[in-house]
């Protein structure tokens, strides 16, 4: 698919590298906070996150709700600018990217949001959006968009509904269908499809990683079923409160889980046939702490039935050279990583 | 016509609990250039009081419009052509515009798939909340605002306090989806209508938001139509599970006997193509072979047909009425049952 198939000698190098990343967002005054001096507060959205993509890996990124990763998403686009860190696509600063190289940019990497009406115009057709998107490669015509169309699962008879009259999971197949049409190198996938029924489902993210091991796409692919990401990623993210606090290979990081967020989501996550049964697990409990005032040291540790007192002061890192399982974590209550594991002080 | 009224009855004897909403023979178009399409063609659901029913089915099956049906949401140019909802023994099809207003302030809350239909992006979410409940709750200005930030503290929204000012755009996904089941249940509604409210929630929130719906059922007998393509979380909230596929209901079962025992063909294959956590080998995943059905281009009979394993020549005669497998579970398919 992709006209710039990554050449061999590029291959090991990751062709994303995000450094230290931050993006703060002010919260709105209200007179009454003018009038009490009340400070000026700061929504953390995204508090330190690195993170590299090898060209034909998927990397996987799950998290809380509100953990930053739609900010650190639309940063990585360039459709926010970061206070702090650095982007580079294949050697090329995105924050600093502009004109021409940015539209550059933008016929390598596309994004598919998480609500697929910013990624449609409303007052277009899809089949339009398609066109348009494609041209950027001189792929258009009936053809092209009918057959991306049923590639992702739509009849062709919708190339001149317009988004509004498709249902949820029909629009969310357009916008992947829109930004396919791009073929970029690296494609971002915010909840791409989480309103997808599952045979639809196994569909597109059959699709993807077909895409990815022919072509060499590249992903970001963020999602809450953690069932579907243990499908498609090759490497796995965990987010929490705007940071990273876990990261490896994915079946590595769900059945070895070390970090005690990490394990509590995989508690959580429901699955019909095991309801019922022994319910062994410790839900996690506690404040759920906000971007506002994050918490002091591990910012996990108010919900952590693990915490100790050096928990509560000194902030742990995910440390760069930790072999490929790495966790941010002072306790380990599980145990270390089984491999490559240093540790992080 | 006695099949159908022999249907009817067995769909309505497998809930126990008296049935809070009945829909009988909905059926749902929108013209288009090439023809009328049938969203909705036929369905049949009801739903017990204090009842959990989940909705399942292909995406663009027409779950959505059949919900917002019920509130007298079809969305333009979309129409109810046929068939009646009855919800509390009135039939809310013939409601003028002021008993729709009042059903949807007092007895019936919608959670919408869709943002954009439910959060006014120039107004806070504070605002908004306060809104419904001093429309619906009469509360005064200082009361909704406390009630808001109750109501946003239940559904997992931190420091709920500061986050009143925010506005939608400000917030993630997840966060939106919270705020919309808050207003949803602001109103403190009979029946909630949850058209896909776990979407963007991680699993820890959603465990919660689950455990919310769960105890308003028990405090208040509230019933529910919970939508859902996430397999784990029906499987979780709902008591009984309807199948939908090509505006069609095809099968409806309690949620065990739907996880252990699907009788239907579309409802096997569904269950087939579930990604596990875990898998074992990360070879492909099942899918249901062929493309989605096209509502314009249906075949005749069973829409199922031109994708089932099990698909034989009279299925192209099936009349798609749902008949008893056993006394809970009903399916559309004549011939699955016999095949096993
Ligand atoms: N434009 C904005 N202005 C102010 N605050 C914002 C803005 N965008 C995001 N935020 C805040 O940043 C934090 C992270 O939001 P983000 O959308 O990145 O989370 P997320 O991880 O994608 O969550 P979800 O899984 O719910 O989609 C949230 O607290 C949110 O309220
Ligand atoms: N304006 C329209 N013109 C023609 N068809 C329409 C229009 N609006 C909706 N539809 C069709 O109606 C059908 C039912 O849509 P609905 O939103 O109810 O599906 P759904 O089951 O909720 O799907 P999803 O799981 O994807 O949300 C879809 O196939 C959709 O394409
Ligand atoms: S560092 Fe402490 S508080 Fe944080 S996750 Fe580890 S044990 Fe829990
Ligand atoms: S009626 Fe025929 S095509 Fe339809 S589900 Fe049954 S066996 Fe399959
Ligand atoms: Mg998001
Ligand atoms: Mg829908």
């Amino acid at each position: 698919m992709s006209t710039q198939a990554p050449d061999g000698a590029r291959n090991g190098d990751p062709i994303l590298v995000v450094e230290a990343l931050e993006k703060w967002f002010p919260v709105p005054r209200s007179p009454i906070d003018v009038i009490r001096r009340n400070p000026r507060e700061r929504v953390h959205a995204v508090d330190g996150v690195s993170l590299q993509l090898l060209p034909n890996e998927v990397l996987g990124i799950v998290g809380e709700s509100g953990s930053g990763k739609s900010t650190l998403a639309r940063c990585l686009v360039a459709l926010y600018r970061p206070n702090q860190g650095s982007i580079h696509f294949d050697g090329v600063d995105v924050t600093e990217a502009t004109g021409q190289m940015r539209r550059d940019l933008h016929g390598r990497m596309q994004m598919i949001y998480q609500d697929p009406f910013t990624s449609l115009n409303p007052q277009m057709s899809i089949g339009a959006a398609i066109e348009e998107a494609g041209k950027v490669h001189g792929r258009e015509g009936n053809d092209f968009v009918g057959d991306l169309l049923e590639v992702v699962g739509l009849p062709r008879s919708f190339t001149g509904r317009r988004p509004r009259a498709l249902s949820g999971g029909q629009r969310q197949r357009a916008a992947i269908a829109r930004a396919l049409a791009v073929q970029p190198e690296v494609l971002i996938a915010d909840e791409a499809v989480s309103a997808l029924d599952v045979s639809i489902q196994a569909q597109i993210l059959n699709l993807f990683a077909q895409l990815s091991d022919e072509l060499g796409l590249a992903m970001i692919f963020i999602a809450h079923d953690l069932a579907v990401v243990s499908h498609v990623a090759d490497r796995v993210a965990i987010m929490y409160l705007g940071r990273i606090v876990e990261e490896g290979p994915v079946d590595a990081v769900f059945r070895t889980p070390r970090h005690p967020y990490t394990r509590a989501l995989l508690d959580a996550h429901p699955d019909p046939y095991t309801l019922g049964a022994a319910d062994e697990t410790t839900p996690i409990s506690g404040d759920i702490p906000s971007p506002l005032d994050i918490p002091s040291g591990c910012r996990f540790r108010t919900r952590c039935p693990y915490a100790t007192d050096v928990c509560e002061t000194d902030d742990p890192a995910l440390a760069p050279d930790d072999g490929p399982h790495r966790v941010a974590c002072h306790v380990l209550p599980f145990g270390p990583p089984a491999e490559g594991w240093e540790t992080a002080e | 016509m006695t099949s159908t009224e022999g249907a009817l009855r067995a769909d309505q004897a497998e809930t126990s609990a008296p049935p809070l909403l009945t829909i009988k023979r909905l059926r749902i178009g929108f013209p288009s250039l090439e023809g009328i399409v049938l969203a909705a063609n036929d369905v049949h659901l009801t739903v017990g009081q204090g009842e959990v029913l989940g909705l399942v089915g292909e995406s663009g099956s027409g779950k959505s419009v059949t919900c917002r049906a019920i509130v007298g949401m079809v969305p333009h140019p979309g129409a109810v052509l046929g068939g009646r909802i009855d919800y509390d023994g009135r039939n809310v099809l013939e409601f003028n515009r002021t008993e729709m207003r009042e059903l949807r302030a007092r007895e019936i809350a919608m959670i919408f798939q869709d943002p954009a239909s439910a959060l006014n992006p120039v107004f806070t979410i504070g605002h908004q909340i306060s809104e419904v409940l001093r429309l619906n709750a009469g509360l005064g200005r200082a009361a909704a605002r406390a009630r808001s930030i109750e109501l946003l503290e239940r559904v997992g929204i931190p420091a709920p306090d500061r986050r009143m000012s925010a506005f939608p755009h400000e917030m993630s996904g997840g966060m939106r989806q919270r705020v919309m089941i808050a207003m949803a249940l602001a109103g403190e509604p009979r029946l909630l209508l949850a058209d896909e409210p776990t979407t963007a929630l991680d699993v820890t929130i959603q465990d919660q938001v689950l455990q919310l719906l769960e105890d308003l059922r028990r405090e208040r007998n509230m019933s529910m139509i919970l939508v859902s393509h996430d397999m784990g979380v029906i499987g979780t909230a709902a008591d009984r599970v309807a199948v939908m596929y090509a505006g069609r209901i095809v099968e409806v079962a309690p949620t065990d006997v739907l996880f252990s025992s699907p009788d239907h063909p579309y409802t096997r294959a569904l269950i087939d193509a579930m990604p596990q956590l875990t898998p074992e080998d990360r070879t492909e995943l099942r899918t249901i072979p062929g493309q989605p059905p096209d509502l314009l281009k249906l075949p005749e009979g069973c829409p199922f047909a031109p994708r089932c394993p099990l698909a034989r020549h009279d299925c192209a005669e099936v009349s798609m009425e749902l008949t008893a497998v056993s006394p809970t579970q009903l399916s559309a398919c004549p011939f699955a049952r016999r095949e096993s």
